[in-house]
């Protein structure tokens, strides 16, 4: 755990002096009115004095109980992140009821040992129930991809 | 007014919404691993094409099912279905091993009732007084209770203070992404036209507490429960009703008043009723080994906190909860903004939740009583089943607020991060009410500074001021104190051992 939030802690202040860059491009205070650079300011500030102080502290801390990030169960994590990745940019260019039949029946199937049967009823109930929910209750348009 | 909330409440669709709410809170809440907050965030998106009061009716009553609903699971399974209902689970799995499940519900179910009706009447009471003296604040006094809001609930969220803040002030600086109100620069958009109106919370708030839910949902995905004990009578008898009221009625009201607290939610209020309960009790032995004290007081506790965590969202604007903070949420996709203003402006939509509530709470009692058994039912959904449904819902949800895939990018994106916090015990609540309350405290810091050429000295101008100065001193020292007590306690119970050595 200790590795884990010397590294984040890291990430943090990263992104503080990323923003401090950023924000120093934009317009400052007039006649002690403060522009829109000045609370970006505050809070990267902030961040960076939060984030420094906290290393200092985690630092000279005794490792403390491990953080498992990448066992078998962090892996399935991680590849389910990415499956979402790849059903995100399908979805866009198939369209959202079939490549959502296909993510719930693969899902479905590998995170369970049910019937193929009931699987596939499970997932043309679900993605029929959402879709049917949000396109004609709600209208939200599904109207994208080449199928539908 | 009340006539006119009444008129608003007593719809059939609105009543209908509010049961529905209620049992789909009960059925979310008592599954282990849903949270009330994700509960909440995942039936947001149902609310857009809704009026104000049916949407945020919804809402609500997902909230006060979702807060009950956790302790079914934590009697039946001793697995809190919501992190509210942990000290439940203490003694009421013990009555449901010992053959008294039914009984055990039928405790939580009147006292959540009880702690429930009583956070109403703090509602109703308070909220009116306090949003009547926050007419007095200006923008020096709105920015200095913004940063009260944000220091408070970042130093009680989460294990470290520190992590904490840094959530808190990232919330914040996401806030600042976009147009800027007062000069009209843009900022921090990269030319990115998605990025021109700022990052929307919702879709924020979404990833964070129900795809991040949804990940640690496939990392546990072989994890099994089981409930424990038939359930039979449900409603009290003679001696329960006793402990019951002994205990619903002090417990409901300090639920209520730590809900007001922006920050400290259910559980850390049933926790503390459970302490004091105990310390009360004449049968302190019995707690941890089935008593009916011990799911009593909890319950009440947790229950009152749904009331009282309303209470600075509606007055101030400021939420007290993650929850509360969805509900900001939805109100303002509906054109409403909390705080003073509203109980001037918008009066009627204040009166209709203020008796929503009751209704919900009433909703409660009715399902919790007649229908628990087929709640528990609830708890067989296999979870290879729930969280492919759940990542589905995850991704219409987003898209549904504006038609736009770019909603659903930040949503996986604070999906992830929401998931990579909860393995690092970073607490998301602050980021959230960053986001939140960035606007609020940059807009009013701007405004206090233009109005008086530039003056910091306009931040503690006022009493007021100095009030929420001090809060905010004592909000950022108080876990330090704590923290430096409770190593002092354990060097002195060490020293005795190390000496003896």
């Amino acid at each position: 755990m200790r590795k884990a939030h010397l590294i984040s802690v890291v990430i943090f202040i990263l992104f503080s002096i990323f923003s401090l860059y950023l924000s120093s491009d934009l317009p400052d205070s007039r006649r002690g009115v403060p522009g829109p650079a000045v609370w970006p300011i505050i809070i990267s500030c902030a961040v960076l004095i939060s984030g420094c102080i906290f290393f200092i502290k985690i630092f000279r801390k005794k490792e403390s109980e491990p953080l498992e990030l990448f066992n078998s169960d962090n892996i399935r994590v991680y590849i389910t992140m990415g499956i979402l990745v790849v059903y995100l940019i399908l979805m866009n260019m198939i369209g959202f009821v079939v490549t959502s039949l296909v993510l719930i029946f693969g899902l479905f199937t590998w995170f369970s040992d049910i019937p193929l049967m009931k699987r596939a009823i499970f997932s043309f109930a679900i993605v029929g129930i959402v879709y049917g929910v949000f396109n004609y209750a709600l209208n939200v348009p599904f109207r994208f991809g080449i199928l539908f | 007014m009340l006539i006119e909330a009444l008129d608003l409440v007593l719809q059939p669709n609105v009543i209908l919404y509010l049961l529905v709410g209620v049992a789909g809170g009960m059925c979310i809440g008592c599954l282990p691993g849903l949270t009330t907050t994700m509960g909440v965030a995942l039936v947001l998106p149902l609310t857009f094409g809704m009026n104000a009061v049916p949407s945020i009716l919804l809402l609500i009553g997902v909230y006060v099912g979702a807060v009950y609903g956790g302790s079914l699971a934590a009697i039946l399974l001793n697995t809190p279905g919501t992190p509210a209902s942990a000290a439940t689970a203490l003694d009421g799995y013990k009555m449901a091993s010992k053959g008294e499940a039914g009984r055990a519900l039928g405790i939580s179910t009147i006292s959540s009732f009880i702690g429930g009706l009583i956070s109403c009447v703090f509602l109703i009471l308070i909220a009116p007084v306090l949003a009547d003296f926050a007419l007095k604040f200006s923008a020096p006094e709105f920015f200095m209770l913004a940063l009260f809001g944000l220091c408070i609930i970042s130093s009680i969220s989460g294990k470290s203070i520190f992590l904490g803040l840094i959530s808190g002030f990232i919330g914040m600086f996401i806030a600042t992404i976009g147009l800027d109100d007062i000069t009209g620069s843009m900022r921090f958009t990269f030319d990115n036209i998605n990025l021109y109106s700022g990052i929307n919370f919702i879709p924020v708030m979404i990833g964070l507490f129900a795809m991040s839910q949804a990940f640690i949902g496939v990392e546990q995905i072989g994890v099994k429960s089981k409930a424990t004990g038939k359930i039979k009578r449900v409603l009290p008898k003679g001696s329960d009703w006793k402990v019951i009221f002994k205990n619903g009625v002090p417990f409901g009201s300090l639920g209520a008043l730590i809900g007001t607290i922006p920050g400290v939610g259910a559980d850390i209020a049933s926790f503390i009723a459970y302490g004091q309960a105990k310390s009360l009790s004449k049968k302190p032995e019995e707690f941890g080994q089935g008593s009916s004290e011990g799911v009593s007081a909890p319950e009440a506790a947790n229950n009152g906190v749904t009331g009282g965590a309303l209470i600075p969202m509606l007055c101030l604007g400021v939420p007290g909860d993650a929850v509360a903070a969805i509900m900001i949420g939805s109100l303002t996709v509906q054109g409403i903004q909390p705080g003073p203003l509203l109980f001037q402006n918008d009066a009627s939509t204040v009166y209709a939740i203020f008796i929503g509530l009751l209704i919900a709470n009433v909703f409660m009692l009715i399902l919790g009583l007649s229908s628990v058994r087929i709640f528990t039912k609830v708890l067989s959904v296999p979870k290879p089943v729930l969280v492919p449904t759940i990542m589905l819902l995850c991704f219409v949800g987003s898209y549904a607020l504006n038609n736009n895939m770019f909603d659903v990018v930040v949503m996986l994106f604070f999906g992830v991060v929401g998931y990579f916090f909860q393995k690092l015990e970073i607490s998301a609540s602050p980021l959230i009410l960053g986001l939140i309350l960035g606007p609020m405290a940059e807009s009013n810091f701007r405004r206090a500074l233009l109005m008086s050429r530039g003056d910091y000295s306009t931040f503690l101008s006022t009493g007021i001021c100095w009030a929420f100065f001090t809060l905010i001193i004592i909000s950022l020292l108080f876990p330090i104190i704590k923290n430096r007590m409770l190593n002092k306690q354990k060097n002195n119970t060490h020293t005795p051992d190390f000496e003896r050595n």
